[in-house]
């Protein structure tokens, strides 16, 4: 389990990096860093509200169940060549526990009866269709290659050259979907500031805290697959892999943050159309030119 | 004040009357200087932030969304003028056909005049079926008589017109961007709208403007995501009695957006050279009154020659007639767009 906090701590982080550069260069870096943990602070000391009529079950059902599906998805994340649970079709039950967070957001959206929630849980549901089949052709893209569903296996099979060099495209099109399945970012529209905060407009105290920490979970552990898909897994000089791994998510997750610095929203209405005629056609192509090297 | 309550000040929500631009310029400057961030929705928060003087209707939705709030709760602000007995808002919901043909729900949804990054006192009343509106109903809550961005020409004087010219279309682009969901850009509007407030010398001014216009005006997913988004033509505008950038810059979303960007860049350009070079804003022709000719800023001897302010003519109450204009843009529309669409126009309702 030592991996999955790991990525808990990682997940600390990377809510503190993006505290530190969301605040734009005039805010008080060192003091900015603290920000994700004084804001815990804060929640926790909160009193919970429920909007009116609320459906308090589905509502808390959708809030636990992300940060629940993100540490689930951490335990078959290896970290060097070792994951906390050793699952043969790996990859398979990383892609189901990101489809649980599908049920989340729109549980979390729909229970509290609030128009705001409810069309930011719709949104996520939309952004979903968009970015879930190319997403998941990019991984099975690499597992085609490695002839191996497990992300060790797949790891191992970049002995000598890393798939990110022999699949770019998919690459792009998983490194695009990161930041798409934990709704953050350039992606956050379903829980954009055009919506109060969208499926998170009525959430207050711990289940707000619960929620946030869950997309940063997810977002890391989605960020951590990356790396034995197409970054070669723990391989690198000098450091044990273990270290290599941290070392090439903090990569990830540091690119991420800078990207989200320099776009604005992209909402799926207009994203949608690219979506599918651009990189589906664009990650099966891909497939195809794997697929003939792997045959050849 | 206990910890609690301290950590609860660490995010305000953030409520602005129509003559409160003022405060909540101050309020945004210190939450700045703290390295603090503005809460989106009350109930994320307990620590209430009231700008200016809200009237009767605006206190009564205040009040609304304080008794919402989670404990532990603080309030700053004027107290309201009187506390209206609590009621239920219970959205009703019927049915209609939607615009393929099927039989869904009608929910009746208010966008404002509550709301985080929204045109203070403004409030519109939309039907919407899912995230659609099918038809949407103005309503100026708050107003106020002579608003914060015309001072200098409602005072005569010339000294920081052009400044205070440029602050406005900057405030609007920090609305404008939250919106638009990109806050690292708008934090960067707001920090100019404050320098151009401030002390910070023309020149400077200016060159730190330069880049931040070309990374927003060449943004190309904002391009993207706002082509095409509430075409408003001149005649429109003008034909509700409106004028400001928004009659000089007809077209979409993006093309007012520009506009804003266009006309900071040139009224800082005025202010570094005293009011000689730059183009003041005009429309290509003349329109009725001659826009340009009452815009030549302000003169060597500091005293303000024209009466065209940030938002239109001083006293023309532009930003009530702009507000006139939103319901025709937004109906078909789905919220997303409508929120970029009022953003995009940014109705200051103080300037009746």
């Amino acid at each position: 389990m030592v991996e999955v906090l790991a990525l808990g701590v990682l997940a600390l982080a990377a809510a503190s990096l993006d505290a530190v550069l969301a605040d734009g260069r005039s805010g008080p870096g060192v003091r900015a860093a603290a920000a994700p943990l004084r804001e815990a602070g804060r929640l926790l000391a909160q009193q919970r509200r429920t909007t009116w009529r609320a459906d308090r079950l589905l509502a808390r059902t959708g809030v636990v169940s992300l940060p629940v599906a993100a540490a689930l998805a951490a335990v078959v994340v290896p970290l060097g060549d070792r994951a906390a649970a050793d699952l043969p079709v790996g990859i398979v039950w990383f892609n189901a526990m990101e489809v649980v967070a599908w049920a989340s957001v729109w549980l979390a959206g729909w229970g509290a009866n609030s128009a705001f929630a409810l069309v930011g849980g719709y949104r996520f549901l939309a952004q979903g269709l968009a970015y879930e089949l190319p997403h998941m052709l990019a991984l099975i893209t690499a597992a085609l290659a490695a002839h191996s569903l497990d992300p060790r296996g797949i790891a191992a099979a970049q002995e000598g050259l890393w798939f990110v060099v022999w699949m770019p495209v998919a690459f792009a099109v998983y490194l695009l979907s990161v930041p798409a399945m934990a709704f953050w970012g350039p992606l956050a529209h379903p829980v954009g500031a055009d919506l109060a905060g969208g499926a998170m407009a009525e959430l207050s105290g711990p289940d707000r805290l619960v929620l946030s920490a869950g997309r940063y979970g997810l977002l890391t552990v989605a960020a951590a697959v990356a790396v034995p898909l197409f970054l070669g897994g723990g391989a690198g000089p000098l450091l044990p892999a273990p270290l290599w791994s941290l070392v090439k998510t903090c990569a990830v997750l540091a690119l991420l943050v800078w990207v989200r610095r320099r776009v604005p929203v992209l909402r799926m209405d207009r994203f949608m159309e690219a979506a599918w005629t651009v990189l589906i056609p664009a990650v099966l192509l891909q497939m195809l030119v794997v697929g003939i090297v792997v045959v050849s | 004040m206990g910890l609690r309550e301290r950590l609860a000040a660490d995010r305000p929500f953030v409520v602005t009357a129509a003559d409160g631009t003022r405060d909540r310029l101050a309020v945004e400057a210190d939450l700045r200087a703290r390295g603090r961030r503005q809460a989106l929705s009350p109930v994320e928060t307990g620590h209430l932030v009231v700008c200016g003087e809200p009237g009767a209707a605006l206190g009564e939705a205040i009040e609304t969304v304080w008794r919402d709030m989670p404990e532990p709760r603080v309030r700053v602000g004027r107290p309201p003028r009187s506390a209206p007995p609590p009621r239920d808002d219970v959205a009703m919901a019927d049915r209609a056909d939607d615009r393929d043909g099927l039989r869904l729900d009608v929910l009746h949804l208010p966008l404002g005049p509550v709301l985080a990054h929204w045109p203070a006192g403004l409030r519109l009343d939309l039907a919407v079926q899912g995230d659609v509106i099918q038809s949407a109903g103005v309503t100026l809550v708050d107003t106020a008589s002579g608003s914060f961005w015309d001072e200098p020409w409602r005072n005569g004087d010339g000294g920081g017109a052009e400044r205070r010219r440029a602050a406005s279309h900057l405030d609007s682009i920090a609305r404008f961007l939250h919106v638009a969901g990109w806050p690292v850009a708008a934090a960067r509007a707001a920090e100019l709208r404050d320098a151009a407030l401030g002390g910070v010398a023309d020149e400077t001014l200016l060159s730190r403007f330069v880049p931040f216009a070309r990374r927003v005006g060449r943004s190309r997913a904002l391009r993207w995501m706002t082509r095409g988004l509430g075409v408003l033509t001149s005649d429109e505008v003008e034909r509700h009695g409106a004028g400001g950038p928004a009659l000089r810059h007809p077209g979409d979303v993006k093309d007012r957006l520009d506009g804003w960007l266009v006309e900071t860049g040139s009224a800082l350009e005025r202010a570094v050279s005293g009011g000689v070079g730059g183009r003041p804003p005009t429309r290509g022709r003349s329109v009725s009154g001659g826009v340009g000719g009452r815009l030549l800023g302000r003169g060597r001897s500091g005293r303000v020659a024209g009466d065209e302010g940030p938002r239109g003519r001083v006293g023309a109450a532009s930003g009530q007639a702009l507000a006139g204009l939103l319901p025709a843009l937004v109906e078909g529309t789905d919220l997303a767009a409508a929120r970029l669409i009022v953003a995009s126009l940014d109705p200051d309702l103080a300037d009746g």
